[in-house]
């Protein structure tokens, strides 16, 4: 379909694009490297698991990254005016839609999948202070990941075809994840104490790093992924994509 | 490709900028489309792209642009000089624009050059200037070689040897069985690279004609006539139910034949010193109609 054609030549050609992705990989590779330069024990002398890994080198800063390189797609178009130059091409709107969407979130996974090699060639480099990679656990945690950064960017997207501001598609996730979710417990945590376990993007992080917010949960089983989905999360975004789609269909490119 | 504009309709809020515009467009001719600033023409032609969401349709040989599989090579447009994202390069923005007819990489690099941007390929298009950008704008519209031209003010900023071959280029492209609508505000040009218009004011309908219909039929003198008895020969015309009015030794007569009034002058022993036939400019005749629909009216000194 030429409209994935276009949006790849879209994407591929803007120089923030590979300096996003550059940096999110550099950051992974850092926070492992520098604890093993330091030669610092990494994994209590045994092997290292994903599970260890994506807490601190890709869920906090890696989808920081990809979800501005999201937030872009529409974030760009609505900015330089060039959204009219998209839809004089692609007049069918879900038509282009499709195509942004789909490269949008290929192109970020694809960049996740280099990083975790990346991750698993550097620790199995330096085997005599990791242990070696523990690739039993690594399945789950590798799809739980991928997930939470493709519904994390569909939210970005949605963001950013409801407000047209590239910057709100990345503050308010985050802003989100760190501070308004907690403060609303905060507040009404006494007097709902179940209110915790439904705040749609901490529930999300927490599925993702592999913390328990179901202490009997096992994380390790591949199985697990698919049946313990953070379900406001996913809810929540998708609320905010029908509402993005449905703006996005009735209103004016301009 | 014959294309009609059907009904076209656009409010904003309680303001009517378009209002129940309809229009066709005929291959082989480049259409002027006037208006005063905020008359609705960039909404017009927002609206015949689906870019824009208000009533009525646009039809390209009888059917929506939404039915053809390849839009690019229906449809080329230019809606604004500045339409690009300012890291990309001028090369990178027509091959992401070639994607979507599959349009080959030589045809971007044929474009390129003729367009006369081959030093500036490479160049990212925040360094353009208003003219470079327009001639970016205007290669991205015609690289799928598109049987419909919808330019909205493709002559900003172009200097006039650039103007000049616009102008060439629209004419040729028409000839060759195209549609072009070109928006302007550049009357003279239009004047000259437009063989119809349409004329617009607060979203209506004003003209739709030919230019030489337009002119002349909004012209109210035709001839000017400079004689040695300019008292006798006015006397004489108004006898005669002619308008005619005076300005200094100069007569200005409502007549369309210069060798009638030529007669006249000659049975009433009236020499004639000068005698023009005073062809009315699309410029003067665009702005007399138009001076009271204006909407953002310029204060005097």
């Amino acid at each position: 379909m030429s409209v994935l054609l276009y949006e790849w030549r879209r994407i591929s050609t803007l120089r923030s694009t590979w300096i996003l992705s550059g940096l999110a990989l550099a950051q992974a590779l850092l926070i492992l490297i520098l604890p093993l330069a330091l030669s610092v024990e990494f994994t209590k002398n045994t092997s290292t698991t994903l599970n260890e890994l994506i807490p601190i080198t890709i869920v906090p800063i890696f989808i920081i990254f990809m979800s501005t390189i999201v937030a872009a797609a529409f974030g760009h178009d609505y900015r330089h005016g060039t959204i009219r130059t998209s839809l004089s091409l692609f007049p069918n709107r879900i038509e282009l839609l499709f195509g942004r969407v789909t490269i949008a979130l290929v192109f970020t996974a694809l960049v996740y999948i280099v990083t975790i090699v990346a991750l698993i060639l550097t620790i199995s480099a330096w085997s005599s202070v990791t242990g070696g990679f523990d690739w039993t656990t690594f399945p789950p945690a590798f799809i739980r990941t991928l997930l939470y950064m493709t519904i994390y960017n569909l939210g970005v997207l949605a963001i950013v075809m409801l407000t047209r501001i590239q910057a709100l598609g990345i503050v308010v996730p985050l802003m989100m994840t760190l501070a308004v979710e907690g403060i609303i417990t905060l507040i009404l945590s006494s007097r709902y104490p179940w209110i915790s376990d439904y705040m749609p993007y901490s529930q999300g992080f927490n599925w993702a790093i592999g913390a328990s917010y179901e202490s009997s949960f096992d994380y390790t089983s591949i199985s697990t992924v698919f049946t313990s989905i953070p379900l406001s999360y996913v809810v929540f975004n998708a609320v905010l994509c029908i509402l993005a789609v449905l703006v996005f269909q009735r209103r004016d490119a301009s | 490709m014959r294309v009609e504009g059907i009904g076209l309709g656009k409010s904003f809020g309680s303001r009517r900028a378009v209002n129940n515009l309809s229009f066709t467009l005929e291959p082989g001719v480049v259409t002027g489309f006037l208006g005063p600033n905020g008359s609705g023409k960039s909404t017009t032609l927002r609206l015949m792209l689906g870019l824009d969401r208000g009533d009525g349709q646009t039809l390209f040989d009888g059917k929506p642009l939404t039915d053809y599989a390849s839009i690019s090579r229906i449809v080329g447009t230019h809606l604004d000089a500045k339409l690009f994202h300012p890291q990309r390069t001028a090369r990178s923005h027509l091959r992401m624009l070639a994607a979507e007819s599959r349009v080959s990489n030589a045809r971007v690099d044929e474009i390129i050059e003729y367009m006369g941007l081959k030093d500036v390929a490479k160049k990212r298009t925040k360094t353009f200037s208003l003219g470079m950008s327009q001639r970016l704008g205007l290669a991205g519209a015609v690289l799928a070689d598109p049987k419909v031209l919808l330019l909205d003010e493709p002559a900003n900023g172009l200097d006039p040897a650039t103007i000049h071959w616009l102008r060439d280029f629209l004419k040729q492209y028409a000839a060759m069985g195209r549609s072009v609508l070109v928006s302007s505000h550049l009357l003279s040009e239009m004047e000259l690279m437009a063989e119809h218009i349409i004329v617009i004011t607060k979203g209506e309908l004003l003209a739709n004609e030919s230019v030489d219909a337009f002119i002349k039929r909004n012209q109210s003198f035709a001839l000017t006539i400079r004689v040695d008895q300019p008292d006798s020969l006015q006397s004489i015309l108004l006898n005669k139910a002619i308008d005619v009015q005076r300005d200094g030794d100069l007569l200005r007569v409502n007549m369309e034949s210069p060798a009638d009034l030529g007669n006249i002058c000659f049975d009433n022993s009236i020499r004639v010193w000068e005698l023009f036939v005073e062809r009315g400019s699309l410029e003067q005749t665009f702005l007399e109609l138009t001076s009271e629909s204006e909407e953002f009216k310029i204060g005097r000194m």
